[in-house]
């Protein structure tokens, strides 16, 4: 049996040889502990958001946590259910129009993916209109929106407006992230949520997905 | 130098130049020595009066490709600045974003998965075959300056990095044991090549009076990466630059945004002479820290210029210089700070630092 413990203090400690070698394990047992070693995963990765928030660790933590976590992700797969582990739904990460920048993003949707979302990324720059298209195509009703430059901001709130212009916000929860993201921006941009510790957001999104 | 003590009639206004677009003129006052002496003095810890953003000249030539990506060209050929994008000394695709007002290479196909295949991959640029002869004279009026001449050298270390292999696999490569050595060998053979630019830049362009060399660090909140991991990957390779250029005489300042309080001591131990960063920082507290071992672009109190008399613009004034204008602990005033000097700000200030600097 594969030890759940040190598993979970692996991811926390961003061993990546020892988290794989354990994942390793657990798949070359059936994978009959694949959920509890998910499950596993999840709480180190919560714990590497706790550290990040104390100032102990770093983005260069979070991001390569991130990357452990989607290679765990990806060899417990084939042993995970299907839908017992995608049992949270769909939800549309992105972020929004004027900003390159992916990093945040990408960091939130290994978290997402490892908390039990099925991600629709929809990439970099993506404008109002393209997001508010793919929530209605997709019957999609989470959005999380990222930025890293404070022009970031207006395109945000350019995007909750869109949602009520197509008469869609009611039905849909904005969360959004990212640097320049506070209370105030979140006000400012009419969305329904905002977070700068992506575990935390994760957790909005699951609150929102299980009500 | 020997500080000349401050005399009122330093307070004529000799002539007046255009601020930032939007901003009021500047005046420029008689100054007891010319610009460029006193901002050279600065950095031998003699300042000479408050050093804000008019002492000095950014250069920032198009002869070199990574300035042109990076839509950042400042110098005689009529190019305009934040104008740009295209291909990097690497040959690295960079996109201009109007929006943004700068460049970035667009993420998602990063030239480098590992940073282990540099040693195979990365085509080191033919510096030789830049039309240097044709820069040294598209600059030569642009270069003759009564300014102190800044050259800003963009894409340090880890900007350099992230060029290479997107910020995600940039900032795992610098804590990832198995890229380490990696990297480090790449920051050593970077520095290599920087010297070598910068040896040429010193053939060509000798008029430059110091140097700003870019490498972003932070974000809004925090560093990117730990002290640790700074002082072991990034230190001893920018130490190899900043003491070329201590050799031949020119100042360094680091360039480098972010949240970057803890980095500080890294930014010392790796020989910069100054460093000006966002208002993000508590520049204060850090001038308090680390004031007397490297120059610190501190920003002003917070106050309302358009709401504050004049006399409450001077006493503003006059409270910065007393607490940061010390001959003992030298400071320049925050680029970013400069909404705050309005006409009788300046000239408090100024008169206020030719008192404290001279009086030491």
């Amino acid at each position: 049996m594969t030890d759940m413990k040190k598993l979970l203090t692996a991811v926390s400690e961003l061993e990546e040889d020892t988290v794989l070698e354990l994942i390793d394990e657990v798949m070359a047992a059936d994978g009959a502990q694949a959920q509890a070693a998910m499950e596993a995963c999840r709480d180190g990765l919560s714990k590497v958001g706790d550290m990040f928030e104390t100032g102990e660790y770093f983005v260069s933590d979070l991001v390569y946590a991130g990357e452990i976590m989607t290679q765990a992700l990806g060899k417990l797969k084939p042993a995970l259910s299907q839908g017992t582990d995608r049992k949270l739904g769909r939800m549309i990460l992105c972020t929004v129009e004027g900003d390159l920048h992916d990093i945040g993003k990408n960091i939130v949707k290994a978290m997402l993916e490892a908390g039990g979302f099925e991600v629709l990324d929809l990439g970099i720059d993506v404008s109002p209109a393209a997001i508010v298209e793919a929530a209605k195509k997709e019957n999609i009703s989470i959005i999380a929106l990222s930025g890293v430059l404070t022009l970031a901001i207006a395109s945000m709130k350019a995007t909750v407006d869109a949602f009520a212009a197509a008469g869609m916000r009611d039905g849909v929860r904005i969360i959004i992230g990212g640097n320049p993201v506070t209370r105030e921006a979140c006000e400012f941009t009419g969305a329904d949520a905002w977070e700068s510790n992506p575990q935390l957001g994760v957790n909005v999104c699951r609150e929102w997905a299980m009500a | 130098m020997n500080i000349p003590p401050f005399d009122e009639k330093e307070l004529r206004i000799v002539e007046e130049v255009p601020g930032f677009p939007g901003a009021p003129p500047i005046p420029v006052y008689d100054f007891p020595v010319s610009q460029k002496e006193a901002y050279a003095s600065l950095f031998k810890k003699r300042a000479v009066w408050q050093m804000t953003a008019l002492e000095q000249k950014t250069f920032c030539p198009r002869v070199n490709p990574d300035n042109v990506a990076r839509a950042f060209v400042f110098d005689g050929s009529g190019m305009k600045p934040f104008e740009g994008g295209g291909k990097d000394m690497f040959g690295i695709e960079w996109e201009f974003v109007p929006k943004a007002g700068g460049s970035m290479v667009r993420p998602g196909k990063p030239f480098l998965a590992d940073a282990n295949e540099w040693y195979g991959k990365i085509a080191w640029p033919d510096i030789d075959s830049w039309d240097w002869e044709g820069a040294a004279r598209e600059n030569e009026r642009f270069l003759n300056s009564e300014k102190y001449i800044v050259c800003t050298f963009m894409n340090g270390w880890y900007e350099r990095l992230i060029s290479f292999m997107d910020f995600e696999g940039a900032v795992v490569a610098m804590i990832d044991e198995d890229q380490t050595d990696a990297v480090r060998a790449l920051f050593d053979r970077l520095s290599d090549l920087y010297v070598k630019i910068l040896g040429m830049y010193q053939i060509y362009f000798p008029q430059i009076d110091g140097y700003s060399i870019h490498d972003d660090w932070g974000s809004q909140k925090e560093t990117f990466f730990s002290p640790v991991t700074a002082e072991n990957m990034i230190v001893p390779y920018m130490k190899k630059v900043t003491d070329y250029l201590h050799s031949i005489g020119k100042s360094c300042e680091l360039h480098s945004c972010g949240q970057l309080l803890k980095q500080i001591p890294n930014m010392i131990n790796a020989g910069w002479d100054s460093w000006s960063g966002q208002m993000i920082n508590d520049t204060h507290k850090i001038y308090e820290l680390y004031g007397d071992k490297i120059i610190i672009g501190v920003a002003p109190d917070s106050y309302d210029p358009a709401a504050a008399s004049e006399e409450e613009q001077r006493a503003f004034a006059r409270g910065y210089a007393d607490k940061f204008c010390d001959p003992k602990k030298p400071s320049q005033f925050n680029f970013y700070g400069g909404a705050a000097l309005t006409r009788a700000y300046r000239e408090e200030l100024y008169a206020c630092s030719r008192r404290n600097y001279s009086a030491g």
